[in-house]
């Protein structure tokens, strides 16, 4: 059984006198158990509106949504036993009460017993890192450490499986690195972990397989690198020890359109056809380069590719 | 201690330490008592009866009272939807309504010690506290009356989120009501249709179950057991109404947040 | 008009404008009309009724003078939580960045309270007039709205001191305007005749606004001013008024001094 299935999802939000908006449209989802999957795409993709219906915030006006085997509609009630939502930045936490007072409260919510909650509590502070700070407000909290809370709060109920909303929009590059370990490290403990995310590096890191999303619309499912290398995309070559003379034979080749050397004889190679790519590796082969790697398009050609570029209209 | 009593406790506890955070919400607690004194300097210089004295400052208290649940308890939820934590907690399993409004009730029973500020108030400015001749059945009519506040509170704590435009009517929720619930004059000399509605009013009954208290004269506990059937029926109302609220949040047809 | 008087009178006018955006975005005129309005008349005859409860038809037409008179004085207390929502919405902090003096940038921010006090203490009071039989006379009109604006303009620079204050200890906000009310309601002679009482008592509370002039709107209302003493009334409030005025300076750029150097003007509380 699969943690997450969604067949045919659609929702529309209707407003007075206006024509409806077309949040998700038709969309089809299976995430298997153990999964780290990524929900990619630009502002109003329905990344969010999808989240909130498997989190069951949200009715879909059709369809079919099915978490942990549980229809989001009829068994709304044992679908949020195996979720754990988490949001991103300062909203969904009690500012005023530390990060113990907030999980022993939703510890409650979900009828956790006293014993087993004051036990999971105190080693989630410790897994997290929140200890010395356990008995705080955390409105005086730093975006990563806040980030820590939320998780920490989805995971006192211990969930199978958790939901994550932009988890680290606005972390310093630190706190979002720490933040990608825990993920790694629920991964391993084998939670299920949906993520909506702008971040294609975080995704490609994390996320076992990615969707895109489009104007309510999924674009492409696959994992990270097999829809990299499925593109057209440009492909990056790299190498050290490069000679001047060999950097002129490489900017001759057709197909090479941007070629960089900097002062230690690093070269990197762009080119955008796959076919292109033989041609350069057998010249910094003869030339005698070293350190010889190439990179397929990543998430962000991915996205560029499939997602057009609305620049600021909306 | 899991089930319904174990979030109520929880949720008690919660808000408790919420308020004591942030003291400056019951200022107007601490405040509003002193129109005590606004009301005692309006009638001092006819050589009032301690009964007329009495009868102001439970005025007093039921105004302020009912202005904390009107201004305070009713935005528990208002604050849950400005934090963020309503989208999360709606994730609970259940319990979440429970919680909700078990955490309106606490607010609103946090009113319960105005009474002694306003006898203090009274003695300290002009020599006259509260004058109770049945105490037990007084101690009732505070209840009541702070259920029924509780009640309000809850019925428009709903409407707060589905009526667009209801903050700004919030107003005339007080004077208006303290008219209507003869807070001042007895309700059975409001005009002709005014005191029909005022009937309807629980306030009504639990003012006049709190003088006849104060007074010790007949029919108090009549007016307690009317002012409670109404703040039963209405604290019935309010708990659907929350629950429509929290349906049609999940529907989408109202906003998490403004 | 020096350039500098007219781009004091600039700030103001777009202060007003800005802020009198805000105010009608907060109300509709049926919610104006159903929400506050409704609540002020009943507030009056909350109190009118108080004054009949002692039995005089004289003390009933007293406090319901008095009370529809303070309307616009307690109006002008909204400002200090407009203040503070400017504060919370980090809006404050970019004001004061201007080179406007901060004190000015305020009260014209908060301004549009005065006319909000003034137009619903005058309809109130039309309208109470009507149900209780008061008997104002329209001639009365221009005499009451020159008493009011006195009144409602003192009590502003009060209220905008408290708003000061209130830039320094957020939390202590609703304390202040809830204890300004109660101290105007029971300390300026609203609901009956304020004693003389005892003189060490009578200084501090002359000090506060509409004590001193709402006998001269009274007689105004009354249909019964005179000259010299409704002149003198006025003139002393006006006194009381710049001595808030003053208050209200150093209290505002004092607590923004304070919030710049301790770094907490954008804590939102």
């Amino acid at each position: 059984m699969a943690a997450i299935e969604v067949t045919a999802l659609r929702r529309v939000f209707t407003q007075r006198r206006r024509p409806g908006h077309v949040a998700l449209d038709g969309i089809d989802l299976r995430v298997e158990r153990g999964e780290v999957f990524g929900l990619l795409g630009p502002n109003g993709a329905g990344k969010t509106t999808l989240s909130r219906i498997l989190s069951t915030l949200l009715l879909p006006t059709s369809g079919t949504v099915r978490v942990a085997g549980h229809d989001v509609v009829t068994e709304a009630r044992a679908v949020r036993s195996c979720v754990g939502l988490v949001l991103g930045g300062e909203r969904g936490l009690y500012g005023r009460l530390s990060p113990r007072r907030n999980w022993e409260y939703w510890a409650a919510m979900c009828r956790v017993p006293s014993r087993v909650a004051r036990t999971r509590i105190a080693s989630l502070l410790a897994e997290l890192g929140l200890e010395s700070r356990a008995d705080e407000p955390v409105e005086t909290f730093s975006r990563g450490m806040l980030q820590r809370v939320h998780l920490g709060r989805a995971l006192v109920a211990d969930p199978p499986v958790l939901i994550l909303d932009e988890p680290t929009s606005g972390m310093d590059p630190n706190a979002a690195i720490g933040f990608r370990r825990l993920v790694e490290d629920l991964q391993a403990a084998g939670k299920t972990i949906l993520m909506a995310t702008h971040d294609m590096a975080e995704a490609e890191q994390l996320c076992t397989r990615v969707a895109f999303l489009d104007r309510g619309r999924i674009l492409a499912t696959d994992d990270p690198e097999r829809l990299g290398r499925a593109l057209d995309g440009v492909r990056t070559i790299s190498a050290t020890h490069v000679a001047p003379a060999a950097v002129r034979r490489l900017e001759a080749l057709p197909g090479v359109g941007e070629c960089t050397v900097d002062g230690s004889g690093k070269v990197v190679v762009g080119v955008t056809r796959r076919e292109d790519v033989s041609p350069v590796l057998a010249v910094l082969a003869e030339e005698n380069a070293r350190d010889i790697r190439t990179a397929g398009p990543g998430l962000l050609e991915v996205y560029r590719t499939l997602i057009a570029d609305r620049e600021f209209s909306l | 201690m899991t089930g319904v009593a174990g979030v109520a406790i929880h949720s008690v506890r919660m808000q408790l330490r919420l308020v004591l955070r942030r003291l400056g919400s019951l200022a107007p607690l601490l405040i509003n008592p002193l129109y005590v004194v606004v009301f005692f300097g309006a009638v001092a210089a006819h050589r009032p009866s301690a009964e007329l004295l009495t009868s102001l400052g439970l005025t007093a208290f039921v105004m302020a009272a009912w202005g904390h649940a009107v201004f305070t308890a009713s935005h528990v939820i208002d604050e849950e939807r400005f934090s963020g934590t309503m989208e999360v907690n709606l994730t609970a399993p259940a319990g979440y309504l429970v919680s909700l409004v078990v955490r309106i009730v606490t607010v609103t029973v946090l009113a319960a010690p105005v009474i002694a500020e306003v006898a203090v108030v009274g003695l300290l400015t002009h020599g006259t506290g509260l004058v109770i001749r049945v105490p037990f059945q007084f101690f009732v009519a505070v209840l009541t009356c702070l259920a029924g506040c509780a009640a309000g509170a809850l019925l428009l704590s709903g409407l707060l989120v589905l009526v667009r435009g209801a903050r700004t009517l919030q107003n005339a929720l007080t004077y208006p009501f303290y008219l209507l619930g003869g807070l001042i004059l007895p309700h059975f000399s409001l005009p002709e249709g005014l005191r029909q509605l005022s009937d309807a009013f629980f306030l009504t009954w639990a003012v006049e179950g709190l003088r006849a208290a104060a007074a010790g004269s007949p029919g108090g506990w009549r007016d307690l057991g009317l002012a409670a059937a109404l703040a039963v029926a209405s604290g019935a109302a309010g708990t659907l109404m929350l629950q429509r609220v929290l349906l049609r949040l999940r529907r989408g047809e109202v906003r998490f947040h403004d | 008009m020096t350039d500098k008087a007219r781009s004091l009178f600039q700030v103001l006018w777009l202060g007003l404008l800005s802020s009198f955006e805000d105010y009608r975005r907060l109300f509709t005129w049926k919610s104006w009309l159903l929400g506050w309005l409704l609540r002020l008349v009943a507030q009056v005859l909350f109190f009118a009724m108080l004054g009949r409860l002692t039995g005089t038809v004289a003390d009933e037409r007293y406090a319901a003078v008095g009370n529809a008179l303070v309307l616009a004085p307690l109006g002008c207390l909204g400002v200090v939580a407009s203040t503070s929502l400017e504060r919370r919405l980090g809006t404050l902090q970019l004001l004061l960045l201007s080179p406007t003096d901060p004190l000015v940038v305020l009260l014209s921010r908060g301004l549009y309270w005065v006319f909000d006090g003034l137009l619903t203490s005058l309809v109130t009071l039309g309208v109470v007039s009507a149900l209780l039989g008061l008997g104002v006379q329209h001639g009365a009109l221009p005499l009451i709205f020159c008493g009011q604006v006195v009144l409602t303009l003192s009590t502003y620079a009060m209220a905008m001191a408290v708003s000061g204050l209130s830039i320094r200890w957020p939390e202590a906000r609703t304390f202040l305007t809830s204890t300004l009310t109660i101290v105007l309601l029971a300390g300026t002679g609203v609901n009956t005749a304020a004693p003389a009482g005892n003189p060490v008592w009578s200084v501090p509370l002359h000090l506060i606004p509409v004590r001193n002039g709402l006998p001269a709107v009274r007689a105004a209302v009354a249909g019964t001013p005179s000259t010299v003493p409704f002149l003198t009334h006025l003139g002393l409030e006006c006194l009381i008024g710049l001595g808030w005025l003053a208050m209200a300076h150093f209290a505002v750029v004092g607590s923004v001094r304070h919030q710049v150097r301790t770094g907490r003007l954008t804590t939102a509380t």
